[in-house]
């Protein structure tokens, strides 16, 4: 009997610490996706943009921002900011600028649904990048041929008109394709330099897209020439591909255009996701090797690629695929530095044409950012763009007499 | 001082086979099931998803009572959840997160019964250290994907963990429970099967950020195992 007491003591003291302990756990709180549901008020608006942020950002192994403390510092500014009221508006843009002043991710963007903020766009890099504008500086929109105004900050410039006119064969290709999953058209450029020198440039990625559609349409008659002229034409003594401008589109083009240069697989480069909404949380990085086409051969002859500030997203890519084949260059200035575009954790595709969506916050605004982080086949992570092997600057006075030093370079490397 | 000494010399053997009498150690082994508490909803088509393990540990065995006894079972133990996301028109992804933890359960045994079937229940508490980890799943392909319904292909993905120390906490606390039948296979020799329960009452995480979600270890386990009396038992 005595056992038998002293055994129920026991049991009873050990339920009764085991259930102190449970009970000091923490409770998990309750979290909501921030793309779910309408923003009715800047209060409720913060809360999901910060809590985005704090979950689907890639670089907060790198960004040194205090994200904690910018909740502390905004939170108060953006509870006293009226929804409806358009100045208010106005002034949560320049907040969101600040926020973002230290970001590291080349694709993050805001874009606004409200009238009165229609042409205003948050593009941390495009601040952060002095090198965008250094050229139009002291520029008016239009001076330059092949100059585009995209929004009210930034503008746009392509080497095609000068290229066409002034250095590439009669014949070349110099059209525009339609591309139905880019949404807009992509300009291409495509033929030799002197009989012998094989040029490829188009300003957006759209070559997957365009292989794949049964009709003729310009890009696939520019490629189709490259890759049969690249196999079959012994005279040919040098490649240039133009990526110059090229603002993004399918990352498959990197592939498709790699495996028609190699004889054996080729290590792209690698990436890495988040794994969790924990600010820290990441796969490790996974390796992507490009297999040559059936029939290629490995080149041999100089590949140089021309790249430049525009360079960008799957731009780079294609740009870092091309540079891993052993002998090929690059040319130009460092490209804008953007990581792999497409949503994995995506929301609802906005009304504003954009193609990629983090998460629709609120109905409000659309927040992009990059899903992905990119390293380069020699390991390191081109968050500020990749940098030339050889660096020729921008030359407004050369565009406006109607040369291209930057092709002249890649000319002079190949003769 | 010389004096002591000398008298805890004299003692040790007396002591030793003392503790001898009651002492058993065996050896067990078994699976796991293991899953995240935590809470996810903010991760758009994200689940965690329960996967399984092992467990390999050396009980060390005290009797105190015939049916009571103190207990402490080091080992190694293998934690492991999934992450899945179905995100419309992709293909699933799936990365299973495989931890390696050294684990050292300390817990009271009641046993019950006579003859050589025995039932036994546990209670206790442990503390692990997080050892290592892998991450090998499916991935999205940042590469290789169309714009049209936004259709990616798969990538895989397999990689050691990477501990970051400010994110991640490495010795974990918990409590036990569990139960199971014990069978004298001779008057040395115990064979026995078991199923336990772990649930870790710390966070997986150090505190580096807000709006963090704390994260939590449920373990199931089943395991099998023997031990070795070192002196002959008498059953009351």
């Amino acid at each position: 009997m005595i056992i038998y007491k002293s055994f129920i003591k026991v049991i009873a003291s050990v339920i009764l610490l085991a259930t102190c302990l449970i009970a000091c756990r923490k409770e998990l709180p309750q979290v909501n996706d921030p793309g779910s549901g309408y923003a009715v008020s800047y209060s409720d608006l913060f809360e999901r943009f910060w809590n985005a942020m704090n979950s689907r950002y890639q670089f907060w192994d790198k960004d040194t921002t205090d994200w904690d403390a910018m909740y502390t510092r905004y939170k108060p500014l953006f509870d006293k900011l009226d929804i409806y009221n358009e100045d208010d508006q106005r002034k949560s843009v320049q907040y969101f600028k600040e926020m973002l002043a230290g970001n590291l991710d080349g694709h993050l963007q805001i874009g606004f649904y409200a009238p009165a903020l229609y042409d205003s766009f948050v593009y941390p890099r495009l601040a952060q990048n002095e090198l965008t504008i250094q050229h139009l500086q002291n520029v008016n929109p239009g001076l330059l041929p092949g100059e585009q105004q995209r929004t009210p900050d930034y503008y746009f410039f392509t080497y095609y008109g000068i290229d066409a006119a002034n250095y590439l064969d009669a014949g070349n290709v110099y059209d525009v394709y339609n591309s139905s999953g880019l949404g807009y058209p992509v300009t291409v450029l495509g033929g030799t330099i002197n009989n012998n020198i094989l040029y490829l440039g188009f300003d957006g990625q759209a070559l997957s897209e365009a292989m794949q559609d049964p009709g003729a349409n310009p890009l696939k008659s520019a490629y189709t020439a490259f890759s049969q002229a690249l196999k079959n034409n012994p005279a040919i003594k040098g490649i240039i591909v133009d990526m110059r401008g090229s603002t993004g589109g399918y990352g498959t083009d990197a592939i498709l255009m790699a495996s028609g240069m190699i004889d054996k697989p080729l290590l792209m480069g690698s990436a890495r996701y988040k794994n969790g909404p924990g600010r820290l949380d990441y796969t490790p990085w996974a390796s992507t090797y490009i297999n040559p086409a059936p029939g290629s051969k490995a080149i041999n002859v100089p590949l140089i690629i021309l790249t430049d500030v525009m360079t960008f997203s799957a731009a780079e890519h294609i740009t870092s695929a091309l540079h891993a084949i052993p002998g090929a260059i690059t040319v130009g200035t460092a490209t804008r530095g953007g990581n792999i575009g497409f949503s994995v954790n995506h929301g609802i595709q906005g009304t504003r044409g954009y193609t990629f969506k983090v998460a629709n916050i609120g109905d409000f605004m659309d927040l992009d950012m990059s899903a992905g982080r990119f390293r380069s086949p020699d390991g390191t992570e081109p968050i500020w763009g990749l940098k030339p092997d050889n660096e020729v600057p921008f030359d407004t006075l050369a565009i406006q007499a109607g040369r291209d030093p930057q092709l002249e370079k890649a000319l002079s490397l190949i003769r | 001082m010389k004096k002591i000494f000398l008298a805890a010399f004299v003692a040790c053997p007396w002591f030793y086979t003392a503790l001898q009498a009651q002492l058993s150690i065996g050896i067990s082994a078994g699976y796991t099931s293991n899953e995240l508490h935590t809470n996810i909803s903010n991760y758009s088509y994200g689940v965690y998803h329960r996967e399984g393990g092992f467990i390999v540990a050396a009980p060390v065995h005290y009797t105190i009572w015939d049916w009571l006894a103190v207990k402490a079972e080091p080992g190694f133990i293998e934690k492991s959840f999934s992450l899945r996301q179905a995100m419309p028109g992709n293909p699933t992804t799936r990365l299973t997160n495989r931890y390696h933890y050294l684990q050292l359960p300390l817990m009271a045994q009641f046993s019950f019964g006579t003859g050589k079937w025995r039932g036994f229940a546990t209670l206790g508490g442990y503390g692990s250290y997080w050892l290592c980890g892998r991450i090998k799943g499916i991935e999205l392909d940042g590469f290789n994907y169309t714009f049209q319904n936004f259709t990616s292909l798969a990538q895989e993905v397999d990689g050691k963990y990477e501990f970051d120390t400010s994110r991640d906490r490495r010795l974990q606390f918990g409590w036990l429970a569990g139960g199971g039948l014990q069978y004298a296979v001779s008057k040395k020799l115990d064979v026995f099967a078991e199923g336990r329960y772990y649930q870790d009452l710390t966070d997986q995480q150090e505190d580096y950020m807000r709006g963090q979600v704390p994260r939590y270890n449920i373990t199931t386990a089943a395991t099998i195992g023997c031990l070795y009396h070192f002196s002959t038992r008498k059953r009351n």
